[in-house]
């Protein structure tokens, strides 16, 4: 057996030696703006061998010498450009790509487009163009990033309107949102109806729900790894768009030429603004607004510096004064986040490239009070919040074009502020700050190695360890992660992977909404961190002469230590009031229990890429049970968003150059509710002689609500101006008025003859009938 | 204030079209709904009287059947048995679908089990049973201690303690009233009634137990000379049923309150019905 080794080893060596390699390496970026390109493919077609480039646009390809071979670099959206460079020693290129000259752009289900997905490794992963974000129908004609993530197989969505996130069976808690390497944590605007995702400052859009390569962690369903624009280098270019609800602006342009540019994308509402005239004063102040920026500074060829951050606030609040009384009253909640990343990327050497980012993000939600009268001031502030700062490097080593290895490391020192109240009073001239902090520090090391075995057979191997420390209790954990792809003849290929994964921080929410009273807490020695095991087999087959690709996946999900929800709990904090005694008996861990999750189902999607019409049809079959000791008897139960079938259809027409028509159709099986079958009465069970009255249930989740569909249309006519292009969009949504349940409601209804309350009945409320838009965007 | 308008602009925000008939749609098809009796009976070998008392719900669809039920609900019949021995309870005459026995006509022990049956006047049926706690707390062991700062007027919060009955998982239930007696008249008037449902033992067996909360106890600045003030406390050693019954319904009625709040299936053991039939021993205890 030794002597077989010792032969192996031989072998290896003396290709090394024997066999003479040189290393083409460099960065992809946009013609005209000079933007980096991420995860654009870079082929050699007649060794039939090729690689991507990360997501900082940097590639590596190790070659056998020759005299010149031509290099095929494509990427979605952009013309495919070959090259041909001379392979006789190290060389390091830039290659610049020219956008496609067409309005409209294909949906990846894979990191590269150009590569087919039978070609891929990588499963469960979409990538997503911004410009299919802006051409896919909008509420509002508000584009948004989740609510078209929620268009894709094994993706769903929560309550009517919002941009929620159930991926595989898990909750909306299990998604990682990544924004420039930092972790965004309430991604609602307006309560949940729009995300914090402007579009506008977007470059790539990445999920990845199944299959985790072994660089991310920290959520168990899904990863949402979103980047920025850089800037244009060469030009000031803008863009701005007014829409019923909000108006945004967009300049980028460059700071010094060729070396540094800068980016900066604001949108806000204006309905406070245009309402609180009419309506004299009296409307309430409500608005969102959100920022985001960017500049970055080329120090050479080997290093670049970026900075970037997102500032987004939602604000509500109202006044009114008792001209009697002499009162006046202020009173509102508001929330946001704030992030900031500093990016560092290094080439050390033609295979060795490095990224490292220090990063600050900050979620914070109050709801204050103040009450000033004659007898002095009276004012409470409750606060709750999250803040983390992190360190992370990440390196990509790529020996030769077999394997791509990824290695790092990131620590995290979170913040948790579940609850801190600030009281005044100047009538008793008491002032009093009430605050509960937690600590804690979540890390992990990584490993990974994309290995391409041979033509056919490839392999992204990956173990993480990742560790949490709180209040004294660490957790340590390894995960490992495995893809493997096998190609078959025809364009096709089988794909399976596994994936364990830790999530330490959980997310407090039994509205449903997406509101900012939603807590982030931390795992604790009482609630233990969630954990999940994934596996996933797929199948994949292109079409190219028809331009279709089919992917069919199954998943197996096992979840455990999922949080829970007991009976009566509840999180809605904007009840407490300024009573310290009622939010200090709010101990989130009383009101929580731990459980266990099963989730499995198949998904299959039938995409066409390229052509006047544009689209895909996604339709998930799924089925999730949950199974808590304190839940429902300890029996297993369908949670709220078990949807068995899942359909979307989107279409997207080119009826001109200029012109185009879209349209999605969504339908999904209700959802699993706790419906009271009656109303009980009880006597005399509190010693007062008085009855109360109490909902009765049967089982947890046993009624399910009426089936959702909608169909969304928008037309877009564009047109080029002097200056620029214009567009204008015009959509409807809900387009033949579905009433989708929102909510339902017992009500009794009145008997005219008998002039008494007759029968109950149950009734189904909609949120959002017939709803049209129009929008206007100018491009320059 | 204040958090009562920011819950409803909350509200309003969320369901601004919501209650317009455009967006609302009576749902037809099978809708789940319970017309079914509410049971509630407390037996104890303490009590002077056994009472049963029967509701009915009011279905989630459907007729509300409190007319009938008024009209009817005497004829119901209400039976409770030893296994030897089967009455049948008398409908109060003052109190609608309250039904009461003397417990001179049947006795009701310690560790002994009851069987309860309900035939309704509409021909629902309901049983359920249940066995009385073996146990009673000794009420020399029971105390209070003032919770310093408390005072405020008349009322002054105290916590009780017990002793914990040993080698046995024990639910309790504590109740305070608070009485003036006429020793001329010799009548009382019963002030401050107050209670706590679900205390256990766990963790705690054969200790000295305290109540989560403090109680308040009225204590009057003066009392005529004719005229005594008692505080009555009773410590009851409850079944099961009565400890999950109670800790459910305790959380119903808040949550009823928030619609927000998660949904409380609520405990029961009755089978045909809801509500519940639990057993207890009683303690009692006097403070002048």
């Amino acid at each position: 057996m030794k002597k077989i080794y010792l032969l192996l080893l031989f072998t290896l060596c003396s290709c090394t030696l024997f066999a003479q390699k040189i290393t083409i390496s460099g960065f992809v970026r946009e013609k005209g703006s000079q933007e980096i390109l991420p995860y654009v493919s870079v082929r050699v077609p007649t060794l039939n061998i090729g690689t991507s480039a990360n997501a900082y646009g940097f590639f590596s390809l190790t070659i056998p010498a020759k005299e010149q071979l031509e290099l095929e670099i494509s990427q979605v959206g952009y013309q495919v450009k070959t090259i041909r460079v001379s392979a006789q020693k190290n060389q390091q290129i830039t290659v610049e790509l020219s956008v496609k000259n067409v309005v409209l752009e294909e949906v990846k289900v894979n990191s590269s487009q150009q590569e087919k997905l039978s070609e891929q490794t990588q499963m469960s992963l979409i990538s997503l163009p911004v410009t299919q974000v802006k051409a896919v129908p909008a509420f509002l004609g508000e584009k948004d990033v989740l609510k078209t993530l929620q268009l894709f197989p094994g993706i769903q969505k929560g309550r009517e309107g919002s941009t929620g996130l159930y991926v595989r069976g898990g909750g909306p808690d299990q998604n990682l949102l990544i924004l420039d390497d930092a972790t965004v944590y309430n991604a609602n605007h307006l309560f949940g109806f729009f995300s914090v995702f402007n579009g506008d400052a977007l470059k790539s859009i990445e999920m990845t729900k199944g299959g985790f390569p072994a660089r991310y962690g920290g959520r168990l369903s899904s990863v949402i790894d979103m980047q920025m624009k850089e800037g244009n280098k060469e030009k000031l270019t803008g863009e701005f768009g007014v829409g019923l609800l909000s108006s945004r602006l967009t300049l980028e342009g460059p700071l010094k030429k060729e070396k540094a540019s800068f980016l900066i994308a604001a949108r806000r509402t204006y309905a406070d603004a245009l309402l609180r005239p009419i309506s004299g004063g009296d409307f309430p102040n409500m608005y969102f607004y959100d920022l985001n920026m960017k500049v970055n500074y080329d120090l050479g060829a080997k290093d670049k510096i970026y900075l970037s951050g997102y500032l987004g606030r939602d604000s509500f609040s109202s006044k009114d004064q008792n001209y009697n009384l002499a009162v006046k009253n202020e009173n509102g909640f508001n929330w946001g986040n704030t992030t900031t990343t500093l990016r560092w990327n290094h080439l050390f050497n033609e295979k060795l490239f490095s990224n490292t980012s220090l990063i600050f993000t900050n979620f914070d939600f109050k709801v204050f009070n103040t009450e000033e009268s004659n007898k002095g001031l009276f004012s409470y502030q409750y606060e709750s919040g999250i803040r983390d700062f992190s360190l992370k490097t990440d390196f990509d080593y790529l020996p030769n074009y077999q394997h791509n290895i990824k290695a790092g490391f990131l620590v995290t020192a979170h913040r948790f502020s579940p609850k801190a109240l600030v009281l005044k009073d100047s009538r008793v001239d008491t002032s009093s700050v009430q605050s509960t902090i937690i600590n804690a520090l979540e890390s992990a090391v990584y490993v990974e190695d994309l290995w391409r075995i041979n033509e056919r057979f490839s392999i992204n191997a990956g173990l993480r360890l990742s560790h949490f420390s709180v209040n004294q209790k660490n957790y340590l954990n390894l995960e490992p992660r495995l893809s493997a792809a096998y190609k078959l003849p025809n364009d096709a290929a089988i794909k399976a992977s596994f994936a364990r994964m830790n999530q330490y921080i959980h997310l407090l929410s039994n509205s449903g909404l997406g509101l900012p009273t939603d807590l982030w807490v931390s795992a604790t020695d009482r609630v233990p961190p969630q954990t999940s095991q994934q596996v996933a087999l797929g199948y994949v087959k292109d079409f190219s002469e028809k331009n279709f690709s089919l992917s069919i996946e199954g998943y197996y999900k096992k979840m455990d230590n999922i949080i829970g929800y007991k009976q009566g709990a509840s999180f809605l904090l904007l009840d407490v009031g300024p009573d310290p005694q009622k939010i200090n008996a709010m101990d989130w861990q009383e009101n929580v229990t731990s459980g266990q999750g099963k989730a499995y189902g198949l998904e299959l999607m039938l995409q066409r890429k390229t052509g006047r019409l544009t689209g895909w049809i996604a339709y998930t079959l799924s089925k999730v049970t949950h199974q808590f000791a304190e839940l429902n008897d300890g029996k297993e139960f369908l949670p709220r968003y078990d949807r068995r079938h899942d359909i979307s259809i989107v279409g997207i027409y080119q009826l001109k150059p200029m012109v185009t028509f879209s349209a999605t159709w969504v339908y999904g099986t209700g959802n699993h509710l706790s419906v009271p079958i009656a109303e009980g009465n009880f006597n005399g069970l509190d010693h007062t002689g008085m009855t109360s009255q109490v909902s009765l249930y049967d089982s947890q989740n046993s009624f399910q609500a009426a089936a959702y569909h909608r169909l969304d249309l928008a037309m877009k006519f564009s047109k080029k101006k002097k200056h620029g292009e214009r567009a204008w969009e015009i959509g409807v949504y809900n387009a033949y008025n579905r009433v989708n349940p929102f909510y339902y409601q017992i009500n009794q209804v009145y008997d005219a003859s008998t002039r008494q309350m007759g029968d109950s009945k149950l009734y189904r409320k909609g949120l959002f009938p017939i709803v049209p838009s129009i929008t206007y965007s100018f491009k320059f | 204030m204040k958090k009562h308008s920011i819950y409803l602009l909350l509200m309003l925000l969320l369901c601004w079209g919501c209650n317009g008939d455009f967006l609302t749609v009576e749902e037809t098809g099978v809708i789940p709904s319970s017309d079914a009796p509410i049971v509630t009976a407390f037996l104890s070998p303490q009590d002077t009287v056994h009472t049963v008392t029967l509701y009915h719900t009011r279905p989630a669809a459907g007729n509300n059947p409190y007319a009938t039920w008024e009209q009817n609900v005497a004829k119901s019949t209400v039976t409770l048995s030893n296994g030897n021995q089967t009455v049948k309870l008398i409908p109060d005459s003052f109190l609608t679908g309250v039904f009461k026995i003397s417990a001179k006509n049947f006795k009701v022990e310690s560790d002994k089990t009851y069987y309860l049956s309900v035939n309704t006047f509409d021909g629902k049926k309901a049983e359920a049973n249940c066995t009385i706690p073996s146990s009673v707390v000794d009420t020399t062991s029971i105390s209070y201690q003032l919770v310093s700062g408390s005072t405020s007027n008349m009322n002054t919060s105290y916590l009780i303690s017990w002793k914990d009955i040993p080698n046995q998982v024990n639910y309790y239930a504590v109740y305070t009233i608070s009485e003036l007696q006429d020793l001329t008249k010799k009548t009382a008037e019963i002030s401050n009634e107050r209670y706590q449902h679900t205390i256990d033992d766990v963790e705690r067996d054969g200790q000295f137990l305290g109540t989560p909360q403090s109680f308040l106890l009225s204590k009057p600045n003066y009392v005529a000379k004719d005229r005594l003030y008692i505080w009555q406390i009773q410590v009851l050693n409850t079944d099961i049923h009565f400890y999950k019954f109670h800790k459910d319904y305790e959380i119903a009625k808040q949550a009823d309150e928030n619609p927000f709040s998660e949904p409380v299936m609520l405990y029961s053991n009755i089978k045909g019905g809801f509500g519940v039939m639990a057993g207890y021993t009683k303690a009692v205890t006097y403070f002048r």
